[in-house]
């Protein structure tokens, strides 16, 4: 016999609107910080991000299963957005030529980066990578976190290889985003 | 979605998620004293947040009225009649209707069926459905339809 698999619960677009419309102060300040976080991450402009996400939330376009907390879902929804921004930047648009004969040559447009934009967006990318770590030269353990999250390393396998405390790698994790905040306001640039 | 080939922009989105998380599982406390830190005015950020959210669910309710406007729209406008569905005595004022709504197509009926004389019922449905076939049905007037 085979069984059918677990159904997810989903909140409902008026269940999201009513949590979001309860935020407090503070937890719309740790939205907005997410949305910089993303919108710097993907050259987008934060503001839009959030607007994008929040309609998304609340218009159903996007589903929220009920086991994640809205903060994850809205931080889902904006990373997605600000990627999707960036992408849409870097399409070639249609271009209408007229030839020679007076015939019209139409180029559709691509959303494919070229070989020679995807290496250049590759080194860019790789750069800022290596930026980024380089600003714990001075501290091993900050950047084994970095690293560890760049790599998807999770939880206490990262803070085994950092060798630090529950108490010390919560600080350490805390002085790794203030060091980017201050090196990076503006988002990721090589 | 980025690019799947960007290894480099792959982890440093990573990195970002893990910088999100932080904000989100970091002490009020901390946030506050941060948002001090760095200048920022928490009231004033959240007045800002709730004015862009106001904006996406008027947005979100222009296009839900949209919808059941559209939707509205749809229900109202005048369905054909199936002649098949009438009694007869509807299926005969159905026809006067019909006659009288286009003058054109009456003269194309012989004499009998204009003066809806002498036809049998079954006279009477294969003219409507003619009729239907041609688009020249009118619409129900609520009294008909079984």
């Amino acid at each position: 016999m085979t069984s059918s698999p677990p159904v997810r619960a989903i909140r409902s677009p008026d269940e999201i609107r009513a949590t979001i419309e309860v935020f407090t102060d503070l937890e719309w300040h740790r939205v907005r910080k997410a949305a910089e976080y993303w919108a710097r991450a993907h050259g987008a402009d934060a503001d839009d991000v959030m607007q994008d996400a929040l309609e998304r939330a609340v218009d159903g376009s996007r589903q929220c299963p009920a086991d994640i907390s809205i903060f994850a879902f809205l931080s889902g929804a904006m990373r997605s957005i600000s990627g999707d921004e960036r992408k849409a930047r870097t399409r070639r648009a249609e271009i209408h030529l007229v030839a020679e004969d007076g015939s019209l040559v139409v180029d559709p447009m691509d959303d494919r980066p070229n070989a020679a934009e995807a290496a250049q967006s590759r080194e860019a990318a790789e750069g800022i990578k290596q930026a980024v770590l380089g600003l714990f030269e001075d501290d091993l353990a900050a950047q084994t976190i970095v690293e560890g999250d760049m790599d998807g390393i999770e939880g206490e396998e990262l803070r085994d290889l950092t060798g630090l405390d529950a108490k010390a790698f919560a600080s350490k994790r805390r002085l790794v985003r203030r060091r980017i905040d201050r090196t990076y306001p503006k988002g990721w640039k090589s | 979605m980025s690019d799947p080939t960007n290894k480099a922009q792959q982890a440093l989105d990573r990195l970002t998620e893990k910088l999100v998380e932080e904000v989100f599982l970091a002490s009020d406390a901390e946030i506050l004293a941060e948002a001090k830190e760095e200048g920022r005015d928490v009231a004033g950020d959240a007045a800002r947040s709730r004015a862009i959210f106001a904006k996406a669910v008027a947005a979100q309710g222009k296009r839900k009225m949209a919808a059941a406007r559209a939707a509205l729209n749809t229900r109202a406008a005048p369905t054909t009649l199936l002649p098949g569905r009438l009694t007869p005595e509807q299926a005969r004022a159905t026809l006067a209707r019909a006659l009288r709504a286009a003058p054109d197509a009456a003269t194309k009926l012989n004499m009998a069926a204009r003066k809806d004389k002498g036809l049998s019922d079954a006279d009477v449905y294969g003219i409507l459905e003619d009729l239907a076939d041609l688009g020249l049905l009118p619409p129900p007037d609520g009294s008909e339809a079984t």
